[in-house]
């Protein structure tokens, strides 16, 4: 009886520890979770309709701040956007598009300030076009992102030039 | 031979092997294995899978290969040599031949790889390519990296100079 009750109260600290791990992340872990939601966003797995894909852009201000400046000079992107300008981009780029994928990797994360995180990670987008075109992109990218109402928000993406022709 | 030295019959040797004691100096063993690999294949040869048709025909999308990243210890990158270079970890990587070297201008012209102004036969360029790329010199520290499928538009392939600090090592084969 006595090691049945020692059994389930090392049950109950694991579960109190998860719970707190899980309910109560850390500012690293929330800025991670904040850009693998933004990958879920983005992805998609086949055709989708109209209706969900206005439902879908509309949720652009989850992830983006007011004003977001963005610096691609590759693709000729430069400025700031606001959320409803990205809803646009989303549509647009979105709808051209049978498959996407959107990941993640060797995120560096760093907080200069309380509410500030400097991200430096690695992109990949993949996906195939309507026209049955396949489409393969990788850059390293440098985002800020903004604390605001209890969301970091991204206020900055720059997509570092790493091979300059 | 076994303790009394007497010799162990194939079935007992294939059981032993199979099927060890669990003593601590086989312990220790097995730690020291793991141990041994777990350094070697993640940060002296790691393993990765090539994602991507940019380096066609020479490595194919979803090829398999070793990073080998000891060899520039002792040499400089040379012309010729496919090199995977950093992004902003080592978890995703470009993969692609040096065809330049610090100081040396490159240039395309009606697909043919022209260097110091002088066309350099790539036979490993499989392929029609319609390149065309003004001249440019490559910076200090710096070399120039191309993908071997040139038969893709010039705007959809990713190639430049990049700073020899990203070159983390050169795929085993």
């Amino acid at each position: 009886m006595v090691t049945r009750k020692k059994i389930l109260a090392v049950l109950a600290v694991l579960l109190a520890a998860w719970a707190v791990w899980y309910f109560f992340p850390s500012r690293t872990r929330q800025v991670k979770r904040q850009f693998g939601s933004l990958s879920e966003w983005v992805s998609k797995d086949g055709p989708e309709g109209n209706l969900t894909m206005v439902n879908e852009a509309t949720r652009a201000d989850q992830f983006f701040a007011p004003r977001c400046a963005w610096e691609a000079p590759k693709y000729d992107l430069n400025g700031t956007v606001t959320p409803q300008e990205v809803s646009r981009y989303y549509f647009a780029g979105r709808a051209r598009f049978n498959k996407l994928s959107l990941k993640f990797y060797d995120l560096d994360i760093r907080f200069p300030e309380s509410r500030t995180a400097r991200v430096n990670g690695t992109v990949r987008i993949t996906g195939t076009l309507k026209d049955g075109d396949s489409v393969s992109e990788t850059h390293e990218v440098e985002c800020t992102l903004q604390k605001t109402h209890g969301k970091w928000l991204f206020s900055q993406v720059t997509v570092v030039e790493v091979l300059k022709r | 031979m076994d303790a009394e030295g007497w010799p162990i019959d194939m079935d007992e040797r294939l059981r032993r092997f199979l099927f060890p004691s669990l003593t601590p100096a086989f312990l220790v063993r097995v730690v020291l294995v793991a141990l041994c690999a777990y350094g070697f294949f993640g940060f002296v040869c790691t393993p990765f899978v090539i994602r991507g048709k940019s380096m066609e025909s020479t490595y194919h999308d979803g090829g398999f290969d070793f990073l080998w990243k000891p060899h520039y210890l002792y040499s400089e990158p040379k012309r010729g040599d496919v090199v995977a270079i950093s992004l902003a970890g080592e978890d995703v990587v470009y993969l692609k031949r040096i065809v330049a070297l610090a100081g040396q201008t490159v240039a395309f012209k009606d697909g043919v790889l022209l260097v110091d102004g002088r066309p350099v036969a790539e036979p490993y360029v499989k392929g029609p390519c319609d390149w065309n790329l003004p001249p440019r010199t490559v910076e200090p520290d710096h070399v120039y990296v191309v993908g071997d499928n040139r038969s893709m538009p010039m705007e959809q392939h990713d190639f430049g100079q990049v700073s020899l600090h990203r070159i983390i090592g050169v795929p085993l084969w």
